[in-house]
């Protein structure tokens, strides 16, 4: 072990280690800040120049751009409430309104710190059971993916902005939504109105695009600006610092959020979407001032950017282990390991170890890197805050057109920009919580789909595995939270 | 470095163009002289009904640079998933029959949609111009090595139901455990859900199923480090990568009705992942395709790039193609078709 712990980091300290890394920094960050533009799209795009390159070196090519798309993602989240990569919009619900009252520097201040250390947890946590890698992933079979995604489906409520009913009935619009289409059991399609782009179901990037970019489009085509206040244009590094120390001072906060990301992560059914969410909702239901959430309150920044970068690091677990993605970026990874003359399968750690531990230095570096040339860029990108609405919104439409178009190669998937859009204007002006929407949306399947498989294959007491026990525990306990902490109020407060 | 990448496409490509003007070959091109000079300049669009970074995105990405090369055209890959490939298939059939518009299509899975009438299918895979056969993978059981079984005989003296992992009612991994569960008798059930091959080697690997029936290039993986047991191979000819796992045949004696299930299963499969293009495309345009994809299949140095990346190229004529194909679609009776779908579709869910 120690062997392989020396040999990964000579690996890693290689030239054409490094400038693969300095090259593809720049490129992700790029594909996370554009909306649309995510980081399977940068891995698409990137993996055909792998090819030839050493294996560690086109793998850190891969990798760095993939990861950290999600950190210039929440750039674009706080500072035009547009998520740039689908699970940055848990961002988008505290960063934005912390910009619009021209404290875009506080907010960004946290989001970077919290994914550059999030992102060195999750690489920490993939450090640690690296030598017992295979024993966790068969440890998460598909009843706690089920029991993952019913705790996700409990925070519904939770999303709705102190309005639990409004979040519940948008939660049951995403789960509506996502039942177009192939149902992933049968094979047999839903509601296709004999419509080929129905018979693969709603696409998210169209879904989110629409519901979060064009209400904001359409705010800004009024002629007003992100933050009306002149002062906003000026980065203030004071802002800035007083993020970055709000992050290390929630530091629990932040471990906690970052561990549910490598949690999430490690699961390979489940997307990235939900550990953001997860994380910030678990984040307002414990927090000592959950009327904040939703009007700007810094931990809903931390909380779900943390896990965003960490997931990455818990993907990479079952693809490292057994060969398996551990979300839909590391399908295309696993294409690179191939490209490259590698073939995960479940015996790669026994002759690839010190590959593995080259890797999780190439995400631990790029997050961090990619965090300070963020802040190096942020005095830049803020000034978009102060620019017209009617100068900024045709720009914004054509890059999200463009965006959502080169996703999918798809024209109707713009089509669906704007339909989105309608029904996101919809429910923003009535107060409905878009991302509970979002949230119901990418759960829904997993639920149907996972609660067949754990039945079908253990049988109506499947939830008694240790692991999928714990997870039920969870869900009974942070339903009971409110309650509990309502009677401990009480007992606190009686004469 | 595009630099580099340019020139040496060039180079190649004069290379490739003074060789194939040299060699005997070009004989039979001359009547496709004026489908060459079509091609010139032109864009090629490569489908594939899936994502990227799996087998199908592999060999698209293999063959484009080699085929524009031949063809004098710039090829792109374009990743259509959904639908098992139906999507994909779809959109290429509705195309411009001009040649331009190309796939690599999964031949068993889509003959079956079609056999099955599929909701949502919109092709005739017997009409489809067949351009060669890429590649093709015989299928293999795997038990999983937390199951209690070992052997072919463990799974037929089974004391319970054999749980089988799948991705949906008509993808392979199902069709392939109903079909081997019907020839041997076996009391299976197969779940499905999975999201592909993967997933359910990963659900096998846990032991949330015992068996698994894969291609055997997916089982070779996974036989790796001994997570996963391979049985036995759901053919007459053994498979290259398992010389030492038996066939079926082999193994047990099967009656004529238990044979024909393994039969027309291996037929099926060895249509294979094929190039096709748009129905209704001129004959010498759809000749001069068919002679650059068989120079590119058959080139070693081809062969070998593809052994580099972990995938074997098997190319078949198209001629072979199609008349598999129709053998697929047309040798069923209405009460052959009827258990096919049951087997399929109802039995062992």
């Amino acid at each position: 072990m120690f062997d392989s712990l020396v040999g990964g980091f000579l690996l890693f300290l290689d030239v054409d280690v490094l400038v693969a890394m300095a090259i593809a920094i720049p490129i992700g960050l790029v594909f996370g800040i554009l909306p649309g533009l995510s980081g399977i799209t940068a891995l698409a795009v990137l993996l055909p120049f792998v090819y030839g390159m050493e294996p560690l070196a086109g793998l850190a090519f891969l990798l760095s751009a993939h990861a950290i798309t999600y950190t210039g993602g929440s750039v674009t989240a706080i500072v035009l409430g547009i998520p740039g990569s689908p699970p940055n919009a848990a961002t988008v619900i505290d960063g934005f309104p912390l910009s619009q009252k021209g404290q875009s520097g506080y907010a960004i201040g946290a989001a970077l710190t919290s994914s550059a250390l999030g992102g060195v947890v999750g690489v920490a946590a993939l450090v640690v059971v690296l030598p017992f890698l295979q024993p966790i992933v068969t440890s998460f079979g598909s009843p706690e993916t089920f029991l993952l995604a019913l705790l996700g489906i409990t925070y519904l409520a939770v999303l709705g902005r102190g309005a639990m009913v409004k979040g519940l009935i948008a939660g049951g619009l995403g789960i509506f939504l996502a039942l177009f289409g192939y149902q992933r059991i049968t094979g047999v399609p839903r509601f296709w109105l004999e419509s080929d782009y129905l018979l693969d179901g709603f696409r998210l990037i169209p879904l989110v695009i629409g519901l979060f970019a064009i209400p904001e489009i359409l705010a800004l085509s009024t002629g007003r600006a992100i933050a009306p206040d002149h002062s906003a244009a000026q980065l203030s590094w004071r802002q800035v610092w007083a993020g970055v120390r709000a992050t290390i001072g929630a530091r629990w906060l932040l471990l906690r959020s970052s561990l549910i990301g490598v949690f999430v992560g490690i699961v390979p059914g489940v997307g990235g979407e939900t550990a953001t969410f997860v994380a910030y909702a678990a984040a307002k239901q414990t927090a000592a001032n959950p009327d904040q959430f939703g009007n700007g309150a810094i931990e809903g920044v931390i909380a779900p950017e943390s896990a965003n970068n960490a997931k990455e690091g818990g993907a990479l677990i079952p693809t490292l282990a057994l060969g398996i993605p551990g979300s839909a970026g590391m399908v295309v990874l696993l294409g690179g390991f191939l490209l490259l003359g590698l073939d995960p399968g479940p015996d790669f750690l026994d002759n690839h170890m010190d590959t593995a531990v080259g890797l999780a230095l190439v995400l631990a570096l790029a997050n961090v890197v990619a965090a300070l040339l963020v802040f190096a860029l942020a005095s830049q990108i803020i000034k978009i805050t102060v620019v017209r609405g009617t100068v900024l919104a045709p720009l914004l439409l054509v890059l999200i057109v463009l965006g959502t178009y080169s996703a999918g190669n798809d024209p109707a998937d713009v089509l669906f920009v704007f339909v989105f859009g309608a029904l996101g204007y919809v429910l923003k002006e009535f107060d409905y919580s878009r991302p509970a929407l979002l949230l119901g949306f990418v759960l829904g399947p997993l639920l149907e789909t996972y609660l067949h498989i754990s039945l079908q294959a253990y049988g109506p007491w499947f939830f008694t595995r240790p692991i999928a026990l714990a997870i039920a525990a969870l869900i009974v306990l942070g339903l009971a939270w409110p309650l509990l902490r309502g009677l401990g109020g009480r007992v606190g407060g009686g004469p | 470095m595009g630099g580099f990448v340019r020139a040496r496409r060039y180079f190649l490509g004069v290379a490739a163009a003074t060789v194939w003007a040299v060699s005997p070959a070009s004989g039979a091109f001359a009547q496709g002289t004026d489908a060459a000079e079509f091609y010139q300049g032109k864009v090629i669009k490569l489908l594939i009904g899936a994502g990227p970074g799996g087998g199908y995105d592999a060999y698209a990405r293999l063959i484009a640079p080699h085929l524009e090369r031949k063809t004098g055209a710039t090829v792109v890959v374009e990743n259509r998933p959904g639908g098992g490939g139906i999507l994909a298939l779809n959109r290429m059939v509705a195309a411009k029959p001009d040649g331009l518009t190309l796939m690599i299509v999964n031949g068993p899975a889509a003959a079956l949609a079609q056999l099955l009438a599929k909701e949502g299918v919109r092709f005739d895979v017997t009409d489809l111009v067949w351009l060669g056969r890429v590649a093709y993978d015989p299928r293999l059981v795997m038990w999983s090595a937390k199951s209690p079984f070992r052997t072919l005989a463990d799974g037929l003296n089974a004391p319970r139901r054999i749980k089988w992992g799948a991705g949906d009612k008509a993808d392979w991994l199902a069709v392939s455990a109903a079909f081997a569960s019907e020839a041997l008798g076996l009391d299976s059930l197969i779940i499905t859900g999975y999201k592909g091959a993967k997933e359910v080697a990963l659900a096998a690997i846990r032991g949330e199923v015992d068996g698994i029936s894969v291609s055997a290039g997916t089982g070779k993986k996974f036989a790796r480090g001994g997570k996963m047991i391979p049985v036995v191979v759901l053919g007459r000819e053994r498979s290259s990568l398992f010389p030492d796992v038996q066939t079926i045949f082999e193994e047990v004696s099967l009656s004529e009705d238990a044979a024909w299930w393994i039969d027309y299963q291996a037929q099926a499969l060895e249509i294979g992942r094929a190039i096709a293009t748009t129905p209704g495309v001129p004959e010498s345009r759809a000749a001069f395709l068919r002679g650059a994809i068989r120079e590119i299949l058959t080139n070693p140095d081809v062969i070998a790039e593809a052994g580099k990346i972990g995938r074997g190229l098997d190319y078949a004529p198209p001629d072979r193609v199609q008349e598999l194909v129709a053998e697929m679609l047309t040798s069923l009776d209405e009460e052959k078709l009827a258990r096919v779908r049951s087997v399929v579709l109802e039995k062992y869910y």
